[in-house]
């Protein structure tokens, strides 16, 4: 766990100096376009978090296992994370690049419906602690994946101002190496930290578990 | 620069405001971990007094 966040460090820094001072600069974006540097991350973070959650959530509805409660729990917690992290920084970009905070667009409402499922998920498991909460939540937990792939194919399948994708496509990536490459460090940076925050949260929901297994015991 | 500056801060920040809630909730179990402790420290000191022979 130490070696995952140290390493989370070391290629934060690297990832954002490279993507800050040794990056070329796009040639009609000009310097706002470093903000795909952290951006891009957070999205395939967002998708990998709530796509785990999706996994946990069904498992749990399925077989009833609180490990896969718990998995679900955590990840969504994460998804809100990266998601509002995602918003966020979409947002600022889109101040110097299309002159506005924000758009009505189809890729911009669909990943704001994300972020309020999975806030709306998060809530449900607040207010309704024990088994009832969790199946309500693992029930979100599975509908709510459904918005993603409207998500990534509202960009290419409906006239958006989004930029296409230029990373994963079927043609291969769009980028030049001297963006790829600090492109891929902090996506590196941002899986090292999702794990390190993954692993640091289930290990409290287990011990939560079995302190309060062991208050109902005394 | 302030745009990319701004980008940068909050997912810093957000990181740092995530970390946080987590060592809050560290330092919570850890105190639910003690009360629990006590708690079956006492409880086994209370059936202690209630049956001092099979002590």
């Amino acid at each position: 766990m130490r070696l995952l966040l140290i390493s989370a460090g070391l290629l934060m820094i690297v990832g954002m100096t490279w993507a800050l001072a040794l990056a070329p600069d796009e040639a009609i974006q000009g310097f706002p376009q470093r903000i795909m540097y952290v951006h891009v991350p957070s999205v395939l973070m967002t998708y990998l978090a709530l796509g785990l959650c999706f996994v946990g959530s069904a498992l749990f509805l399925w077989r009833g296992d609180r490990r896969w409660d718990r998995l679900a729990h955590v990840c969504g917690e994460l998804g809100v994370l990266f998601v509002t992290m995602t918003l966020a920084t979409g947002t600022i970009w889109g101040r110097p690049v299309w002159g506005t905070w924000w758009t009505w667009d189809a890729r911009l409402t669909t990943t704001l419906m994300l972020w309020f499922i999975y806030v709306g998920y998060l809530v449900v498991r607040a207010w309704a602690p024990g088994t009832r909460g969790a199946r309500a939540a693992a029930v979100i937990g599975v509908i709510g994946i459904l918005d993603l792939p409207l998500i990534h194919w509202s960009a290419i399948l409906l006239r958006t101002l989004h930029p296409q994708p230029t990373v994963f496509r079927p043609e291969g990536p769009a980028l030049p190496a001297s963006m790829l490459a600090p492109l891929g460090v902090n996506v590196a940076a941002f899986l090292a930290i999702f794990l390190v925050l993954l692993f640091l949260r289930l290990r409290q929901e287990r011990t939560l578990d079995r302190l309060v297994t062991m208050v109902e015991g005394a | 620069m302030g745009f990319v500056a701004a980008a940068y801060l909050v997912v810093v920040g957000l990181f740092a405001l995530y970390a946080l809630t987590v060592a809050a909730r560290q330092r919570l179990i850890g105190e639910l971990a003690e009360a629990a402790q006590d708690g079956a420290v006492a409880a086994e000191a209370k059936a202690s007094v209630r049956h001092p022979v099979s002590r």
